[in-house]
């Protein structure tokens, strides 16, 4: 056994192990600490936990209370190794307990928010979940609004959110697998998947890449993400981010794994699909056919949002000839009084609009859509009366921005947001033909891309077997097939 | 109850791999034969060119079967593998050149030829980037927007109601026609790609991979199917642009456009068509260069890390060189493709050797 802070294991000397704590964790300097020694029956004992992170009525009354209530003749001819276990058979009523040796795990667990019991004479020391700090309560998803379907949200304490997963999917198969990434900073991750609906060897890869993060603070979920992704370079996310607890249960159900991370307010779900990007538990909700027209106006607004101010300069520069005689004489009429080449009128705008709408986020409060709906009534009006703009182009850049607005992930929005831009320069360097190489292209990189050894646009390229539920939404009876990475013989 | 064993997975997965690459030589044997049609067909035969493109899809049926021979064997073939290589790569300039033409005198008419050209290979080249997988599934994603699509702008862009721009049935003559049919044999080189195992499947051993190839029937009516929209395309072509009219256009590019008779460049239907035929030229280029890159690392094992820089820095020479003398040479030049393709096609009849 080695002393200080290169101690591994406990020993049997209290003294020793308590030293040894007081030095990892920085006492008398660190105050947050409590470390307290007192005596249980025939023997000393002492208690490890950190201020305000556990519940200190239910260690007066559960832990230190009974302990400090045993006679003093309690447990002398109890044997140094078991002392632990007598105060826990004899005195101590709280239920999670563990027992633990190394100084790394106990330390772990403090942090965490447990208390850890050490009694004089044992190598081996109680971990009990004492935690108490305050959190938020459960609350309405912000990023994911429905109309029909439940209105909670995970929040930011991962055991709140496994609960809330565990009320909705109530099967024994449901596995929790707790995880703890990142280098110098270890994050709490809880794993979860349905035992014979996931498969093993998918669950194995993303165990794999979960273990190999040597970042030092992966604080959330979505920094988890960025690691597990096959392909960091793509504008395209390969894991789907949620905040609703049902799309959560609906992910297990479909065969994939979720990854919850303590301070996170949303889960993780791999693999995924870029299908899984364009549905809303709305379509779900509602009946097949306005699910499906509902995923229609969707894509149709993804496709204004991403293709038109591109294709507005394409026509305008090589192929005018397709704008009506009376469209293309207003076109440049307005479009001589304005000094900016069409191009950089173009790329302003555009980068106005995503200019308004991050502040818009940032703002506090209901600032957020006022700000908005001043700066771009404000903006666009003195734009076009000073002649900065043409008013074709507001109207094709406000249009594009409002199909934004229906693409349901918001990583994924910020994605095609990039790719409006390259379409936007392809139209102004090649019209529309470069913008069809360019989208090819795109495209291409899209499909060559996998999650976690699944190909992101399957079903549909390469085919597999799934659902009709892919771009049209049919009747649910008819969708009985599981996800084709779901595991085989489920 | 479908079988959902993990071998049946395995063979399933190479089924979807198969199917997919088997899509991908149907939709690049349909843009040779209608660019072929338009650039040699039309120019010997004028608006018979369709007869004669239809003389490729028993030579697409005969490759088909030679392809699937060579798929399901397992003996090294170096010399076919080479031969493969540089008809792909020739495809691919082919497929480029007419990319650039059409895209010259159709949408781009300002631009220089050079400047296209660039684009169009660096678009290529980067589709090639991507990888194999990337360019057979956006054509298997495609398919039906490539082939319907085609099919129907072209349908609504017909202008007279009646048949009579397909006659005379034979053209200038019977002798015309069997001579453009002759040159329209090289418009099915693009099914030998079949020959190749797809690269999404390098990961799954030789033995399972030959032990789950699907039969012949299986990529025979998808290829079929791809050269015959070809062919309709052109019969199309021919209803909507009168023997007088297409006599009298002596470039490549104005007679690939379709629905003549709304004028060229007159309209968002005829630019939407447009798009497709450069999209489906655009891809057959980028598959059969990946398939060109392919066999030579197969004839060329030590050539393997650098195969697709190879492949790529050969096209582009030659891409550049036909710019410079003429993108009509490749057209000239497009028919002497059946050569190759024929002496590759000897060369799958080697004695099989089974898993």
């Amino acid at each position: 056994m080695r002393m200080g802070e290169d101690a591994i294991t406990l020993t049997d000397d209290l003294e020793i192990n308590l030293r040894c704590l007081r030095e990892r964790l920085c006492m008398p300097d660190n105050q947050d600490v409590l470390l307290r020694r007192f005596r249980s029956g025939a023997f000393e004992s002492a208690l490890l936990a950190i201020d305000g992170m556990c519940d200190t009525r239910e260690i007066d009354e559960n832990i230190l209370k009974p302990c400090m209530d045993l006679p003093r003749d309690a447990g002398a001819d109890v044997p140094g190794g078991e002392r632990v276990a007598y105060l826990m058979e004899n005195a101590v009523s709280i239920l999670p307990m563990q027992m633990k040796e190394r100084f790394d795990d106990l330390i772990a667990d403090a942090l965490s928010g447990q208390c850890v019991l050490l009694c004089e004479g044992s190598a081996a020391a109680c971990v009990m979940d004492t935690r108490g700090f305050d959190k938020r309560g459960v609350g309405r998803p912000e990023a994911e609004r429905v109309v029909l379907g439940p209105h909670e949200s995970f929040t930011e304490s991962i055991r709140t959110n496994i609960t809330l997963l565990r009320r909705i999917v109530q099967r024994e198969t449901l596995i929790t697998e707790f995880v703890s990434v990142g280098g110098a900073m270890k994050t709490r991750c809880a794993l979860l998947y349905l035992r014979g609906t996931a498969d093993e060897a998918m669950l194995a890869r993303i165990r794999q890449r979960l273990c190999a993060i040597d970042y030092d603070f992966p604080l959330t979920t979505g920094e988890i993400g960025q690691f597990i992704e096959e392909h960091p370079g793509s504008l395209i996310p390969q894991t789907v981010h949620t905040e609703r607890p049902d799309r959560a249960a609906s992910f297990l159900a479909e065969g994939q794994v979720i990854v919850l991370t303590d301070g996170s307010p949303a889960a993780l779900g791999a693999p995924s699909t870029i299908w899984h990007q364009l549905h809303t538990p709305d379509d779900t909700s509602m009946r097949w056919q306005y699910g499906t027209f509902l995923r229609l106006i969707r894509l149709l607004g993804i496709a204004v949002h991403v293709l038109l101010p591109g294709i507005y300069l394409a026509l305008l520069r090589f192929h005018p000839e397709l704008f009506s005689p009376m469209l293309l004489t207003s076109v440049y009429e307005s479009g001589s009084r304005v000094p900016i080449p069409v191009y950089l009128e173009a790329l302003l705008m555009t980068l106005a609009f995503d200019l308004i709408g991050e502040a818009g986020l940032r703002a506090p409060g209901s600032m957020g859509n006022a700000l908005g709906i001043v700066s771009g009534l404000i903006l666009g009006q003195s734009a076009v009366s000073a002649d900065i703009v043409s008013p074709l182009l507001l109207i094709v850049v406000a249009a594009s921005g409002l199909g934004g607005f229906c693409v349901p992930n918001y990583a994924l929005s910020i994605g095609l947001r990039i790719v409006q831009l390259i379409v936007l320069t392809a139209g102004a360097a090649g019209g529309l033909y470069l913008i069809a190489l360019v989208l090819l292209a795109l495209l291409c990189s899209l499909c060559r891309m996998q999650s976690i050894g699944s190909p992101l646009t399957a079903p549909v390229t390469p085919p597999r077997r799934a659902n009709p539920d892919i771009l049209l939404r049919l009747p649910l009876r008819r969708q009985k097939a599981r996800a084709f990475f779901a595991k085989h013989d489920s | 109850m479908p079988n959902t064993t993990p071998e049946s997975v395995v063979a399933a997965r190479i089924r979807a791999a198969y199917r997919v690459r088997a899509c991908a030589a149907a939709v690049c044997t349909g843009a040779a034969v209608f660019a072929l049609g338009t650039g040699a067909g039309m120019a010997i035969c004028l608006n018979a060119a369709w007869l004669a493109a239809a003389a490729a899809l028993p030579a697409c049926a005969l490759l088909t079967l030679l392809a699937h021979r060579a798929l399901t064997s397992s003996r090294p073939a170096r010399l076919r593998n080479a031969l493969l290589a540089a008809l792909m790569l020739l495809l691919a300039v082919f497929a480029l050149a007419a990319l650039v033409s059409l895209a010259k005198q159709t949408m781009l008419p300002h631009a220089t030829i050079s400047y296209i050209a660039r684009t169009s290979f660096l678009m290529a080249a980067l589709c090639c980037a991507f990888g194999g997988a990337g360019v057979s599934r956006l054509m298997f994603a495609l398919r039906f927007v490539l082939v319907l699509g085609l099919a129907a702008l072209c349908a609504l862009s017909l202008r007279g109601e009646s048949a009579s721009g397909l006659f005379p049935l034979l053209g200038p003559g019977a002798q015309q026609v069997a001579l453009a049919a002759l040159c329209m044999l090289a418009g099915a080189a693009p099914v030998l790609l079949l020959a190749l195992p797809p690269a999404e499947l390098a990961e799954i051993d030789e033995a399972t991979r030959l032990g789950a190839t699907p039969g012949p029937g299986f990529f025979l009516w998808r290829v079929l199917l791809g050269g015959a929209i070809g062919v309709l395309l052109l019969a199309a072509l021919s209803l909507g642009g009168p023997y007088e009219r297409i006599a009298q256009e002596t470039s490549w590019g104005q007679r690939m456009l379709l629905a003549r008779a709304s004028g060229p460049r007159a309209g968002g239907t005829q630019t939407a068509l447009l798009i497709l035929q450069a999209a489906a030229l655009l891809l057959c280029a980028a598959q059969t260069m990946l398939a060109g890159a392919q066999a030579l690392s197969a004839a060329l094992p030590r050539l393997q890390p650098f195969a697709l820089p190879v492949a790529l820095a050969l096209c582009a020479g030659l891409l550049t060189a036909l710019v410079y003398t003429g993108l009509e040479t490749a057209l000239r030049a497009a028919p002497l493709l059946s050569l190759p393709a024929a002496a590759a096609g000897a060369l799958c009849l080697g004695r099989r050797k089974s898993p």
